[in-house]
C-alpha cells in the first residue's frame, strides 16, 4: 500500500537546505503513510542525512513545506517537533556518554508532550538487552548496544514517527540481523511509523515496503523496494561507489 | 562515595549524606579552629556556595560566564541595600530577596544574551558585571567606592550574630542547605538536562528538551545560589564594595572550579576551599603574595586538568600501571571481541540478547 493511499503521517513537499551557502537538499517530496516502513537510500553525502536534519531543523538552514500526521511543522524548533511526535535517531547515535542507558531514557520523557511515556519495563519486554544495560554508562556500550539504546530512547515518548539513520553503519553482520528483527517488530509493538535511511540495501529490503533513492540532494527514483532490489542497474546507478 | 551509592542509594538519592558531611563539618571545625582560621574557614565556606553556583553553569550546562561577579555583587548590595533600610529584617530573608533579585536580573539578561553563544555569550556576561560595577560608582544610593560598612548587626531568628562562632553555624548552615539542594537538582531530570545541553543541543533539542529554556533556568539558578553567596559574604564581613563586582572575582571564581574540576559533584568545593586557604596561608608568609597563588594555582591547573578530583584516580592508574601484569576480566558488553569499521565496539553478546 503506497504512502498516497493511507493516511499520510509525513508529507514533504520541495524542500530545500543549505549548510550555510552550500546547497545540500533540492526539491525533495517524501509521502509517507501511516504505519508504513519507508527506506531512504543513497551513498554518502546523498542528503539522506541532511532530510532529516532538515525535517527536524537542526544544522541545516531549509525551506519547505513538511507535515506530520497532517500538522505542519516547518517553522517549529526541534524541540517542538519531537514533542509534536517525531524521535530521530542519528547517525551517530549520540548517548549522552556520562549519563546512565536509564538516565539516557529518563531525559527523552522530555518529549512526552501530554503522551504517557513508555515504561522501561515496556521497553525491557520489547527490547530485552536493555535489562543488561539499564545501569551502564553510555560510554561503556558497544556499538550495536548504543544503537539499541538510542532506539530505545527514541520510543520512550511514543512517537507516531521514528526518522532512522543509518542504523547498522559501522556494525558486525550479526549484529545488524539483531538491529533489523528489532525495527521490523515496531511498528506493531509501539504503533510506530519508520523512515529508515540506509546504504546496506539486503537491510532496507528486509525492512520497507517502499524506497526513496537520493542523489546528490534530489530524489531520483520512488518506488517498491522490490522493485529496486531487482533492478540491477538502478543500484549499480544510485548506490555502487566507483573506483575509477 | 560510589560504594556509598551502591550501598544505600536511597541516601545518595535524598542527599543525606551531603547533609551530613555539612553537620560533621559544622560541629568539628570549631574543635579545632577558633579566631581568625574559623573565619577563614566561614570565608572558604562562602566561596563554595560561589563556586558550586558558578558550576551550574559552567560546569553543568556548558555556559561560561567571565561576569558571575555580577550575581555576587547584587546579593551584596541588595543585602547592603536592606540592611541599611529595614535593619530588623531577619538575614535569611535577606538572603532570599538577593537570591530572587539576581534570578530575576539573570533571567532577564539570560533571554537576550542567549541568543549568541560560546566567546561572545561570555563576553556579554563580562559587560553585565563591568556595567553592574560602573553603575556602584555612579548611582550615589550606592555610595561609590566607599560602599557600605558596618552591616555586622544581622539578625537570624531575631538573634544577632555576635561572634566568629555564631557567624560559622550561620554560614555553614545556609551553605550546607543550597549545596544539598543543588545536589538534588543536580540527580533530577533537570540536572541530567543541563549535562545534556552541554555534552549536545542538537541531540537534546531534538529530544524534546527546550535547549534556551534549560539554560535560562541554570543561569538563573546559578545567580541565584551566587547572589546568596555574595549576601552571606556581606553578613559575615559587613562591608560591601564595588570590588565585589569586579572582574578579578569572575576570574578567581573560574579558576576555583577549574582548581577543583568539575567532573565530580564536589569538585567546586575542593577547589574553592583551596583557592581560599592558599590565598591566606601565601599572604600571611610573603608581601606580595598575588603572583605565588597565581603560580601554585597554574601548577595545578596544569598539572591535573580535570582538577583535584582527578587526583585519587591518577594515584590508583599509576599504582595498576606500575604493579604486576594483569589481564582484567572483560566487562560484559563492553568488547572487543570483534572490531568493526567505525572503531565501535561490538559485544559478543549483543547478538544473542539482541533476539
Amino acid at each position: 500500500m503506497s504512502g498516497s493511499e493511507r493516511s499520510s503521517m509525513l508529507s514533504v513537499r520541495g524542500l530545500d537546505g543549505w549548510y550555510g551557502s552550500a546547497q545540500a537538499l533540492f526539491g525533495v517530496d517524501l509521502e509517507v503513510g501511516v504505519g508504513e516502513v519507508v527506506g531512504l537510500l543513497g551513498r554518502n553525502g546523498a542528503g539522506k542525512s541532511s532530510t532529516f536534519n532538515a525535517i527536524m531543523n537542526l544544522e541545516l538552514r531549509s525551506s519547505g513545506e513538511i507535515f506530520v500526521a497532517g500538522r505542519s511543522v516547518a517553522k517549529r524548533t526541534a524541540d517542538q517537533i519531537a514533542r509534536a511526535g517525531v524521535a530521530w535517531v542519528p547517525e551517530d547515535r549520540r548517548i549522552f556518554s556520562n549519563l546512565t542507558v536509564r538516565e539516557n531514557l529518563d531525559l527523552a520523557r522530555f518529549a512526552c508532550g501530554d503522551r504517557e511515556p513508555v515504561g522501561v519495563d515496556e521497553l525491557l519486554d520489547s527490547l530485552p538487552l536493555l535489562d543488561k544495560l539499564i545501569n551502564r554508562k553510555g560510554n561503556q556500550l558497544s556499538g550495536g548496544e548504543q544503537q539499541l539504546v538510542a532506539i530505545a530512547r527514541a520510543l520512550v515518548p511514543r512517537p507516531a514517527l521514528l526518522l532512522l539513520d543509518e542504523p547498522t553503519e559501522g556494525l558486525a553482520p550479526l549484529i545488524v540481523e539483531g538491529i533489523a528483527d528489532a525495527i521490523a517488530r515496531l511498528p506493531e509493538l509501539f504503533d510506530v511509523t519508520i523512515v529508515l535511511a540506509e546504504q546496506n540495501l539486503p537491510f532496507v529490503t528486509s525492512l520497507t515496503s517502499r524506497v526513496y533513492v537520493l542523489e546528490t540532494g534530489r530524489v531520483v527514483h520512488a518506488g517498491p523496494t522490490a522493485d529496486f532490489a531487482a533492478d540491477a542497474e538502478l543500484q549499480d546507478r544510485y548506490l555502487s561507489v566507483s573506483v575509477a | 562515595m560510589t560504594t556509598i551509592g551502591r550501598r544505600f542509594p536511597v541516601v545518595t538519592r535524598s542527599g543525606v549524606h551531603v547533609l551530613i558531611g555539612f553537620a560533621v563539618v559544622a560541629v568539628l571545625m570549631p574543635v579545632f579552629f577558633g579566631g581568625s582560621p574559623l573565619f577563614t574557614w566561614t570565608t572558604a565556606a562562602v566561596w563554595v556556595l560561589f563556586a558550586m553556583s558558578t558550576s551550574v553553569l559552567f560546569g553543568w550546562t556548558g555556559l561560561l560566564s567571565f561576569g558571575q561577579a555580577a550575581f555576587f555583587g547584587i546579593g551584596a548590595y541588595t543585602m547592603a541595600l536592606i540592611h541599611e533600610n529595614r535593619p530588623e529584617t531577619p538575614g535569611l530573608v535577606m538572603l532570599l530577596a538577593a537570591a530572587l533579585v539576581a534570578a530575576v536580573v539573570a533571567a532577564v539578561f539570560a533571554l537576550f544574551a542567549l541568543r549568541t553563544s560560546g566567546a561572545e555569550f561570555a563576553i556579554l556576561t563580562l559587560v553585565l558585571a563591568q556595567v553592574l560595577w560602573l553603575l556602584t560608582y555612579r548611582v550615589s544610593w550606592l555610595k561609590g567606592e566607599d560602599g557600605f560598612h558596618g552591616l555586622f548587626s544581622v539578625n537570624i531568628i531575631s538573634n544577632p550574630l555576635t561572634s566568629d562562632l555564631d557567624l560559622w553555624y550561620y554560614t555553614i548552615a545556609v551553605v550546607g542547605f543550597c549545596v544539598w539542594l543543588l545536589w538534588l537538582l543536580h540527580r533530577s531530570t533537570a540536572g541530567m538536562a543541563m549535562r545534556a545541553v552541554r555534552d549536545d543541543p542538537w541531540r537534546s533539542a531534538a529530544l524534546g528538551i527546550n535547549v534556551r529554556r534549560v539554560q535560562v533556568c541554570a543561569f538563573a539558578v546559578s545567580a541565584a545560589l551566587s547572589a546568596v553567596a555574595g549576601a552571606l559574604l556581606a553578613q559575615g564581613q559587613g562591608v560591601v564594595s564595588p570590588g565585589m563586582l569586579s572582574f578579578a572575582i569572575s576570574g578567581e571564581i573560574l579558576v576555583a572550579c577549574l582548581i577543583g574540576g568539575m567532573s565530580r559533584f564536589g569538585g567546586p568545593i575542593l577547589g574553592a576551599i583551596v583557592l581560599i586557604w592558599s590565598q591566606t596561608l601565601i599572604s600571611n608568609l610573603l608581601h606580595d603574595s598575588s603572583m605565588f597563588v597565581g603560580l601554585l594555582l597554574l601548577v595545578i591547573v596544569i598539572a591535573l586538568p580535570q582538577g583535584l578530583v582527578s587526583l585519587p584516580g591518577r594515584v590508583r592508574n599509576r599504582r595498576r600501571a606500575s604493579g604486576p601484569p594483569s589481564i582484567p576480566p572483560a566487562p560484559t558488553g563492553s568488547l572487543a571481541d570483534e572490531s568493526v569499521p567505525d572503531g565501535s565496539p561490538v559485544s559478543a553478546g549483543d547478538e544473542e540478547a539482541l533476539r
